[in-house]
């Protein structure tokens, strides 16, 4: 709108018509510009002094950088527990590693995952320490003027050269937006390339037996795989802190920290990952079921499992009741070291035990206000049944249930409970920003 | 999970798995 050249005294005696609209202000809502306070101040004076302007102009300058100010602070938090959230999934994927290497009796690798995990918690509480002695983003500012500058927060991506980063932009907005895009790229690979894509979860799996462990072969990974690619240590898995993990790039980095399943970007990430997980079923490629099962695990521990409490007392219950089946086989030291044959009687009462024991198991699960299922499968199996037509429903779900819960998910948790979901946030507890870039 | 606890391996194999197996087996049973 322009303004008059009237002036404001002479605007009555302009003659009236009806495609002249009365003046407006050049600011049309200084709310933006201004506290209430000021406002309530110039509204009662009919003409803005020069103090009430220059007040308002300085007012304007320090919202602008105290606004700066808080974008920068706000940022370097959104980096920060971006990073303790992917510290916390590595240290879990390292216990995970410390337990396996522990019962399989492997000295040499738990004591380097050990000493590693202790240098990167050494290396975190360095940085918290030097952080403290760091000046505050607001005192370390000596000249008004650096502001502009200091109010910048720079980023890898910023020393890459234009277009290829607005191609890696284009290409991240793409996997995060765009379902088809991801899922397209993923079910073209071929059995070997998707077997790579979790190549950093391997290994992982649960262990079907329990005393076979000791021989499995070290790495524990399927033959073809080994000789395909290179296999990374568990203290290289640790130290990449999931940088080299194309499985976690895709379904953690691409999307922002979660801030729980009904939150915007989770909708968004388990949108994308439901999509690819039905074009795999769909396509029935070959390390389909692998691939979605590594998709289940991440989506689990990602999310609670309000069971985790339920089933420790159902464990410790069996453990106790079914006590008497190791009576007669064990030494002081668990070592099984001789069985005598059972009676009839024996035999009785063992059955009985399972009997109640699987029993046990099934209420444990089917307890949906105790959350048996684990959160994870529930959000992304139905996601993933959303996005298929209903002639693969039964077998999907034959698949999720059968197949990962209890083939994998619960397999592992009951036969091997001390690796299931620890809190590593003592281990953590630094700020990371530094270690990590 | 358990992490206080001491399970021997016998009994891991002997209750533990003997269970999950079972409530596995039951399961494939009922759903293939």
């Amino acid at each position: 709108m322009k303004p008059s050249s009237n002036g404001r005294g002479k605007l009555p005696e302009a003659p009236a018509t009806p495609t002249k609209l009365p003046p407006l202000p050049l600011l049309q809502d200084i709310s933006q510009y201004s506290n209430p306070q000021i406002t309530a101040v110039t509204a009662a004076s009919p003409t803005t002094t020069l103090e009430e302007l220059a007040h308002l102009v300085r007012l304007c300058t320090y919202q602008e950088r105290k606004r700066a100010h808080s974008r920068l602070r706000l940022q370097r938090s959104l980096v920060s527990t971006a990073l303790s959230a992917r510290l916390a999934r590595c240290g879990e994927l390292a216990h995970r590693t410390l337990v396996d290497n522990f019962r399989a009796d492997e000295k040499k690798n738990f004591a380097n995952l050990y000493n590693a995990i202790h240098d990167v918690r050494n290396s975190c509480d360095a940085t918290r320490r030097y952080a403290l002695l760091e000046p505050d983003l607001d005192n370390g500012r000596a000249n008004p003027t650096d502001g502009e500058a200091s109010n910048v927060l720079t980023t890898f991506m910023h020393e890459i050269p234009q277009r290829p980063r607005e191609s890696l932009l284009k290409f991240l907005t793409q996997i995060r937006t765009n379902p088809d895009y991801l899922a397209s790229r993923i079910s073209s690979l071929t059995a070997a390339e998707l077997s790579s894509l979790t190549i950093f979860h391997q290994g992982l799996e649960p262990i079907n037996s329990v005393l076979p462990f000791h021989n499995r072969s070290k790495g524990h990974v399927s033959s073809n795989l080994r000789i395909s690619a290179h296999i990374p240590s568990a203290v290289e898995r640790l130290l990449s802190f999931q940088r080299h993990d194309p499985l976690s790039a895709l379904i953690h980095t691409c999307f922002a920290n979660s801030a729980g399943p009904d939150s915007g970007e989770d909708l968004r990430r388990t949108d994308v990952w439901a999509t690819t997980c039905a074009r795999l079923i769909t396509d029935q490629k070959t390390g389909t079921e692998q691939f979605i099962c590594s998709v289940l695990n991440v989506w689990t521990a990602m999310r609670d499992w309000s069971g985790r409490s339920s089933m420790e007392w159902y464990l410790m219950k069996i453990l106790e009741d079914g006590a008497f089946l190791l009576e007669k086989a064990e030494d002081q030291a668990g070592t099984r070291i001789h069985v005598e044959p059972r009676n009839a009687k024996d035999s009785i009462a063992a059955d009985e035990f399972y009997t109640a024991a699987v029993q046990g198991l099934f209420e444990v699960v089917d307890d949906p206000g105790a959350g048996g299922i684990p959160e994870g499968l529930i959000e992304l199996g139905n996601a993933i049944l959303r996005k298929l037509d209903p002639k693969w429903h039964h077998a999907t779900r034959r698949f999720l249930i059968s197949k990962w819960l209890f083939s994998v998910f619960l397999l592992n948790v009951v036969i091997h409970p001390e690796v299931v979901r620890v809190y590593f946030s003592p281990l953590f507890t630094a700020d990371p920003i530094s270690l990590m870039e | 999970m358990m992490s206080e606890y001491h399970i021997t391996e016998y009994g891991r194999q002997k209750i533990l798995k003997e269970v999950v197996m079972r409530a596995q087996k039951l399961v494939i049973d009922m759903m293939w």
